[in-house]
């Protein structure tokens, strides 16, 4: 009778023993994972910055059985100590990440865990050790890709500069020397023709310092059509335009500039035997500019593979490119309520510009809407 | 192709257009005739139309206006070619490293920009000078200078085909391209000057206009 209860007891005991702990791992494991998340989503809100993290991500380390942490570091020479919770004689684990001018000495202060407990708090203690080392590289990296565009960014400054000092140069020699009509004649002949290419230059390169214009620039009319013939004549681009004349009431400066970093992408990429196709029209209360070239298979695929990247500040397809022309032409036009976008349609590869008619009728519409 | 003329003739390739004018003005008031190109198919248009004694050349061109690499082309195109025009290289770039590349592909002379009139006369004077010097020794003598870039230790089979090259390029250079007339200067047969062409790779560079007239 005895032994027959406990064939039914027996298997009974050991199956409820088994689901107890099913259910334990099942819990520890649901709790790891809660961890790792935690500590990818402080990584995140913190924006991969090593110093904030170490900062918040402590709780999370606490929770997973940590007792204490220290995190000596040398931060671009920086020397400082980070302490958390209980530091003991004897830390349990030592990490030592080093990169550039970074460098962290992590010590982990576990007390004598067993068993899962233990392998789980390793877990934990080795993410976070990964996810700094990340955000080391990161950040290393940023710095190196910022140090690169400044040079970058001096360098073409400084070509510029060192035209526009030839240029005075030179011209200071020629006025000294004019001692006739006919030497006036001749100067200013050639003066007619080299000052709107000095002036452009001359913007180009205050816009590229400025990298946006302020918003107190005088708004005037500007007929549209004489404005981009001018800027793409003086970058001497051909063009086909089939446009009506708008007159917009912007600021000319601020749309000069658009035009000029729009257009001098088909000059240094497009297809240099093909014209600039240029049209207009309107909608509502604005005027919407195309700006495109029909251009070959291999381009179009080129642009469109990289098509998210235009955008992107100091990206550039070409070397000596600063990668900051159609950065800045969206940003200059979103001050005035304008659009850029890149038009990609059969062959046709360029951008559309959406204009607004008039700064001031958009303003007052804003200010009557809002009463 | 046309002789060298009496007053000398330069040309001047820039993407600046306002650079351009003023040197032109500046050359053209000490009696240079100028030519002005802003790109390299444009000098390689004037190149093909008449003979320059000097080329006044930026190597920042487009589409690389902040990089030596069309200016440096350029003078490598020109050496390959025979053209013995002197090359100024009159540039904003002064980093070293295009300093010795220009001298490897032959410039004549490396001016940084800005540059004073003075100094930039002096450079155009001087280059002008051993342009016509050059000439002179060819046409009484009959002596053709070659620019060689010869590796040391690398044997001599190298320097001597480099040298062949130059030589053979030069000659139908200088008679435009008229196989017989080359194979008599050289004292070969025209199997002998076809047989170098082939080996070479060398192709007659037409002036544009020719060149679009000769399609169908």
């Amino acid at each position: 009778m005895s032994l027959n209860l406990a064939i039914f007891v027996v298997p009974l005991v050991l199956g409820g023993l088994l689901l107890v702990v099913v259910a334990y791992l099942k819990y520890q494991s649901h709790q790891l994972k809660q961890h790792i998340q935690n500590l990818y989503d402080i990584n995140q809100a913190v924006q991969q910055d090593a110093l904030d993290f170490i900062q918040q991500a402590w709780s999370v380390l606490q929770h997973s059985g940590c007792q204490g942490l220290r995190a000596r570091v040398n931060w671009f020479g920086e020397h400082s100590d980070m302490c958390f919770g209980q530091l003991h004689a004897q830390a349990s684990e030592h990490q030592y990440i080093a990169q550039g001018d970074i460098a962290i000495e992590l010590a982990f202060y576990t007390p004598s865990l067993r068993g899962e407990k233990r392998y789980m708090a390793q877990l934990v203690q080795q993410t976070f050790t990964q996810l700094l080392q990340q955000d080391i590289y990161i950040k290393l990296n940023q710095i190196l890709l910022t140090q690169q565009r400044l040079e970058r960014f001096q360098l073409f400054a400084q070509h510029d500069l060192k035209n526009l000092m030839q240029f005075i140069e030179l011209l200071g020699d020629q006025v000294e020397r004019i001692h006739s009509a006919q030497d006036y004649a001749k100067l200013i002949a050639r003066l007619k023709v080299s000052l709107p290419n000095v002036k452009q230059r001359a913007q180009r390169t205050l816009g590229q310092l400025k990298t946006s214009l302020s918003g107190d620039t005088e708004i005037e009319l500007i007929a549209l059509q004489a404005l981009v013939t001018q800027v793409a004549a003086n970058l001497m681009l051909k063009v086909e335009m089939q446009t009506d004349d708008h007159v917009l009431c912007l600021s000319k400066p601020l749309i000069s500039e658009v035009l000029v970093n729009v257009l001098s992408n088909f000059r240094d990429h497009g297809e240099t035997q093909q014209p600039v196709c240029i049209k207009s029209y309107t909608q509502g209360a604005y005027v919407y500019l195309e700006l495109y070239q029909f251009v070959s298979n291999a381009k179009r695929d080129y642009v469109v593979q990289n098509a998210r990247r235009l955008f992107e500040p100091f990206w550039s397809s070409s070397e000596s490119g600063m990668g900051l022309g159609l950065f800045l032409a969206r940003s200059l036009l979103t001050k005035i309520d304008g659009e850029i976008h890149l038009i990609n349609e059969n062959q046709r590869l360029g951008f559309v510009l959406r204009l607004p008619l008039s700064e001031q009728t958009l303003a007052s519409e804003v200010s009557s809407v809002s009463k | 192709m046309t002789r060298i003329q009496a007053k000398p003739q330069v040309l001047i390739v820039d993407d600046d257009a306002a650079i351009r004018a003023m040197l032109a003005l500046t050359l053209e008031y000490h009696g240079y005739v100028v030519s002005e190109a802003d790109n390299l198919a444009q000098a390689q248009a004037c190149l093909a139309q008449q003979t320059f004694a000097v080329i006044v050349l930026d190597l920042g061109l487009p589409p690389d206006e902040h990089l030596a690499t069309q200016g440096l082309a350029f003078l490598g195109w020109l050496s390959r070619e025979g053209y013995g025009a002197k090359v100024l290289v009159l540039t904003g770039q002064d980093h070293q490293d295009n300093a010795y590349a220009c001298v490897k592909a032959g410039a004549f002379d490396f001016l940084l920009k800005p540059i004073s009139e003075a100094k930039l006369l002096s450079a155009v004077e001087r280059a002008t000078l051993f342009f016509q010097q050059t000439q002179r020794m060819k046409a009484e003598e009959g002596f053709q200078p070659l620019y060689v870039n010869a590796q040391l230790g690398e044997g001599m089979k190298a320097v001597r085909n480099q040298a062949e090259e130059k030589f053979i390029r030069q000659v139908l250079f200088d008679t435009d391209f008229n196989v017989h007339e080359t194979a008599r200067r050289l004292g070969l047969k025209r199997e002998n000057v076809y047989y170098l062409i082939k080996k070479y790779h060398i192709q007659r560079v037409l002036d544009p206009a020719e060149d679009e007239g000769s399609t169908p």
